[in-house]
């Protein structure tokens, strides 16, 4: 339980959701850290959240982790809309820039995961509707294929070459700028 | 759970959308190394034509408003973009990449507009009354935009690019000036950039000099060189890629034609007698001289007349992390490959390669542009 928290979260904490992982696990969270996904949120809309919110697509393992993020951006969401009442300007931008700064650090290391977990986060985040969690780790498998070679590509993500010489020839036709 | 991690994922079975979003956070030149990963992975990729490989043709047709078209001789197609100027009319000057300048009349006011191909927004700069551009060029940082008058008198109005979100700022005009009738500017290409100096060739290849730093003494006309020794109909004034002041010398019909650089010890044109494999795309207000990998377009200068009228597509323009590209609007069936290049005039700089300009089709008024960055 957050104790030394402002009045934001004391408020947001009265509304507790309980999300159920595929393997039975319960995670109780904040409404404000639960409808940082939109499946949550239309589901708490719709008032369907009685008795926990059963997610048979997350593992308890990849559940924790998406917990992690979104109890982290939706405490740096409340910081900013706090902030921007009761600081000056200027104080609100050295706020707002050590959050964002704060924010990009913990990103980084959250991705520092095995090509399995990112896979699976990709898979919860879409899952559950989390725009940020999404562009993240499809930001992450971007960043790691540019200017790869197909050959690199498929070492890195274990993938089999189904693709006949024929399609590899037209492939080459089609883009040979690539290869000029 | 633990053994769960430890399992591998099938990548190559990641859902199309989910490699989609991937894709759109790559930038285009990784999209073929993608797509031949498996069949998959290819399935998900979209077609597109990069925009960055030679410079591209920026044309304006007219048909109520202003649609922008972008010919490509790698692909000797037409890229029709959906983005529509309503400034019917205007002159194309000058563009890098997707920001554009054009010289445009309404009523009896005359406006630069600079223009973002890829947003739509469109900047405004209107000019003092009785005041008038032969030619608008924009430095390479986009931090200073120069209006050339070279005929009523001779001289560079300039605007500065304000950081703080004011955009350009208004014109200044220089206190003095040199008479235009001392020099006969080429009306076909646009003054040139070079070594911070702003250089104006005259119709015989003398050269009038602006230096940015005395803006108010405005254009100086050099006494050296005193012309380029070669007959010609036309020339077009560049600065090479590798940073020297050039010329295109194109003679009646485009034979024949000539390159030459110029000797800043001794102040003269030289002929420069090869390319070195780099390709020059000219006979625009500007001229731009690139390296290319592309085997056809290597020692060959290119000029915008076509021999047969190319395949137009509606596009979009697309940006994936700093490169653009020609994304297809409707889904075509027709092949993606390079053309071989026969469609375009082009000719090299040997006493054998000469080449007219017969049977072929002018795009008036279109500028070279480039994409790359």
């Amino acid at each position: 339980m957050a104790s030394a928290g402002s009045g934001d979260e004391k408020a947001a904490a009265a509304a507790m959701i309980t999300l159920i992982s595929s393997d039975n696990e319960k995670f109780e969270v904040t409404e404000a850290t639960a409808t940082l996904s939109q499946t949550i949120r239309h589901m708490i809309e719709d008032g369907c959240t009685d008795g926990g919110v059963p997610l048979p697509n997350v593992t308890s393992k990849i559940l924790a982790r998406v917990i992690e993020y979104c109890k982290k951006h939706a405490t740096a969401a409340a910081g900013e809309e706090g902030s921007s009442s009761s600081f000056s300007d200027a104080a609100f931008l050295e706020v707002d820039r050590a959050f964002l700064e704060e924010l990009e650090e913990f990103d980084d290391a959250f991705l520092e995961v095995d090509r399995a977990t990112l896979f699976d986060l990709i898979l919860a985040a879409n899952y559950l509707d989390i725009k940020g969690l999404l562009n993240l780790t499809c930001q992450k498998v971007a960043d790691s294929v540019k200017g790869k070679t197909p050959e690199q590509i498929r070492e890195m993500y274990n993938i089999v070459n189904d693709l006949t010489p024929e399609e590899e020839a037209e492939i080459r036709r089609e883009t040979q700028w690539a290869f000029e | 759970m633990d053994e769960a991690t430890s399992q591998e994922r099938d990548w190559s079975s990641l859902p199309a959308d989910l490699l989609r979003e991937v894709l759109a956070r790559l930038p285009w030149s990784s999209h073929p190394s993608f797509a031949a990963t498996c069949a998959h992975w290819r399935s998900a990729v979209s077609p597109f034509y990069p925009s960055w490989i030679t410079p591209v043709l920026l044309s304006a047709a007219n048909v109520g408003s202003t649609n922008l078209r972008l010919y490509s001789p790698y692909y000797h197609k037409n890229f029709e973009l959906d983005q529509k100027l309503e400034s019917p009319g205007a002159k194309l000057c000058c563009g890098k990449g997707h920001r554009v300048m054009l010289y445009h009349r309404v009523g009896n006011d005359k406006v630069v507009v600079d223009a973002n191909l890829l947003t739509g927004d469109i900047l405004d700069l209107y000019l003092p009354e009785r005041t008038g551009f032969d030619f608008v060029v924009c430095d390479g940082d986009r931090e200073r935009l120069f209006g050339v008058d070279a005929h009523v008198v001779l001289q560079a109005a300039r605007s500065v690019w304000s950081g703080d979100g004011e955009g350009w700022c208004a014109w200044e005009f220089p206190e003095l000036w040199a008479e235009g009738s001392e020099l006969t500017a080429s009306p076909v290409t646009n003054p040139v950039f070079h070594r911070g100096l702003l250089y104006l060739l005259g119709a015989g290849g003398r050269l009038a000099v602006h230096d940015d730093s005395q803006h108010h003494e405005g254009f100086r006309i050099l006494d050296m060189p005193k012309g380029f020794g070669i007959d010609c109909d036309d020339c077009y004034l560049f600065e090479s890629d590798e940073g020297e002041l050039m010329a295109a010398l194109m003679g009646h019909n485009g034979s024949p034609v000539h390159v030459v650089r110029l000797n800043e010890e001794r102040m003269e044109w030289e002929i420069v007698d090869s390319l070195k494999g780099r390709a020059l795309f000219t006979g625009t207000l500007t001229t731009m001289m690139v390296k290319t990998g592309v085997k056809w377009m290597q020692d060959k200068v290119f000029t915008p007349r076509l021999y047969d009228w190319p395949e137009t597509i509606n596009v979009e323009l697309v940006e994936r992390e700093g490169e653009l590209a020609f994304v297809p609007i409707s889904t075509t069936t027709e092949q993606y490959g390079g053309a071989c290049g026969k469609s375009i005039w082009a000719c090299g700089l040997g006493p054998h390669e000469t080449s007219e300009f017969w049977e072929t089709i002018n795009f008036d008024y279109s500028i070279w542009v480039d994409f790359s960055n």
